[in-house]
């Protein structure tokens, strides 16, 4: 699929102006870039959270329906297992597939526990296995796994993967981790004062072949 | 304060027929008045803190200002409207406790409006936005977010009610203080202490603040209750 080009403008000030985006179905995109690159905006803008300057679309893709996490997901007032099926019917599929995933954070002795008085980790797990509940064409998580414990990221980036996997939707995902990038994504979206080339393939990337600013970023991963 | 705290509690306990009458009339006002307020103000206020720009700012200057309404001057609106030369005079709402229920939600309304409007202003964010992200519908957004909000919704519910209960002003301008029909505590104190029985005024007081106390600690059980 293709994304149109997206600018974002707030008070005179362009914090996101990316070209035109060629996106390949069913593969996981990093997004990666310094603190306020526009990185969150790209994607708040894709789940129409944040109106763009000038309309865009996203062609190639039949009905694109568009999941997405945001950085700090609100934990409703009730139980972590209602948390995760909250939307969805209440059919033993949908219950045993929440259990599964719930269990597979290790967290079934919590699953009647109040969501909002988790922990921050707690609170983002519940917020991911929310997601991963849902079939969507274009999934979009903007820092899913920014507070967990190193076990839950792993966890985490094994659930994201075998769901894209198994619902063959594209994931883009925000992360500030390169080696969580290597273990989980095909390409990377670098974004550097809110313009991006578009989806390099990781390898060149992390070889320093995408650019001065890349290159910057890259060196202080090194350091 | 001793004697009239004894003539209330003897009040109470002869089951004195105007008495009885007089709670009827104020707690059937009080809860419709503030229910209507709640049904009318929530939406309102849940709708206002979504909006933007200058109407937003524009809804929010009017209705702070309605905040503000003095009750008499609430009374006398409704006492033109529905007397015999007022337009809605064919209602025949004057002297009624219907009347003095439109008085109250008048005054009411406005103040769960800016409640919930304050309440809910940069909240709703984060709900929304989690909600919109999962796919939800507006429809489902909304109920979640009220959902999200009961506690302070109970608490916007109690603060009309505590202001139903306590007004003076309109209901004695529309309902007009009649023995067996629109008597309720307020007017009821006042006319009691008018005619100088102070200490039947200060026992209806007592028994009024009684019933306050009895509905607040019901609703905070309640709340305990939901909230776990």
């Amino acid at each position: 699929m293709k994304i149109d080009p997206i600018r974002k403008t707030y008070q005179s000030r362009t914090v996101l102006d990316t070209c035109s985006m060629e996106i390949e179905q069913g593969r996981i995109y990093a997004v990666a870039g310094a603190n306020g690159s526009g990185k969150s905006t790209l994607l708040r803008c894709l789940a129409g959270i944040e109106k763009p300057d000038v309309p865009f679309s996203v062609t190639g893709a039949e009905q694109l329906s568009m999941g997405y996490l945001p950085q700090s997901s609100y934990p409703f007032k009730m139980s972590l297992l209602k948390n995760v099926l909250v939307g969805l019917p209440r059919s033993g599929e949908n219950v045993s597939r929440a259990k599964d995933l719930i269990e597979a954070f290790d967290l079934g002795e919590l699953s009647s526990s109040r969501a909002d008085r988790l922990s921050g980790g707690e609170k983002q797990k519940t917020a991911l296995m929310r997601i991963l509940m849902r079939r969507f064409g274009l999934l979009l998580l903007d820092e899913p796994t920014s507070a967990m414990d190193p076990r839950g990221v792993l966890t985490a980036e094994e659930l994201i993967t075998s769901h894209a996997k198994e619902t063959g939707c594209t994931v883009m995902m925000v992360t500030h981790f390169m080696k969580q990038a290597e273990r989980i994504a095909d390409e990377i979206i670098f974004l550097s004062s809110g313009r991006t080339d578009g989806p390099v393939e990781l390898s060149r990337f992390l070889s320093g072949q995408a650019g001065d600013a890349a290159r910057e970023y890259l060196e202080f991963w090194g350091a | 304060m001793k004697t009239a705290l004894l003539q209330a509690i003897e009040l109470i306990a002869s089951r004195n027929g105007q008495l009885m009458n007089i709670i009827s009339v104020t707690l059937r006002m009080s809860i419709a008045s503030s229910l209507a307020a709640l049904l009318l103000g929530v939406p309102m206020g849940a709708l206002l803190s979504r909006g933007k720009g200058i109407p937003r700012k524009v809804l929010i200057v009017i209705n702070r200002t309605l905040m503000g309404l003095p009750p008499v001057v609430c009374g006398l609106i409704c006492y033109i409207l529905f007397s015999g030369v007022g337009p809605l005079r064919h209602l025949k709402l004057l002297f009624t406790v219907k009347g003095m229920i439109i008085a109250q939600v008048m005054l009411i309304t406005p103040l769960v409006i800016g409640n919930t409007e304050t309440y809910l202003n940069g909240r709703t964010d984060g709900i929304d936005e989690t909600a919109k992200g999962l796919g939800l519908a507006a429809g489902r957004r909304f109920l979640l977010t009220l959902n999200e909000c009961r506690y302070q919704i109970v608490s916007t519910y109690l603060f009309g009610f505590s202001r139903a209960i306590a007004e003076v002003g309109a209901v004695s301008m529309v309902g007009g203080a009649i023995a067996f029909k629109t008597n309720v505590m307020t007017t009821a104190i006042m006319m009691y202490t008018n005619m100088g029985n102070v200490t039947l005024g200060l026992a209806l007081g007592i028994i009024l603040l009684c019933m306050a106390l009895v509905l607040n600690v019901t609703v905070y059980i309640l709340q305990a209750v939901v909230d776990r």
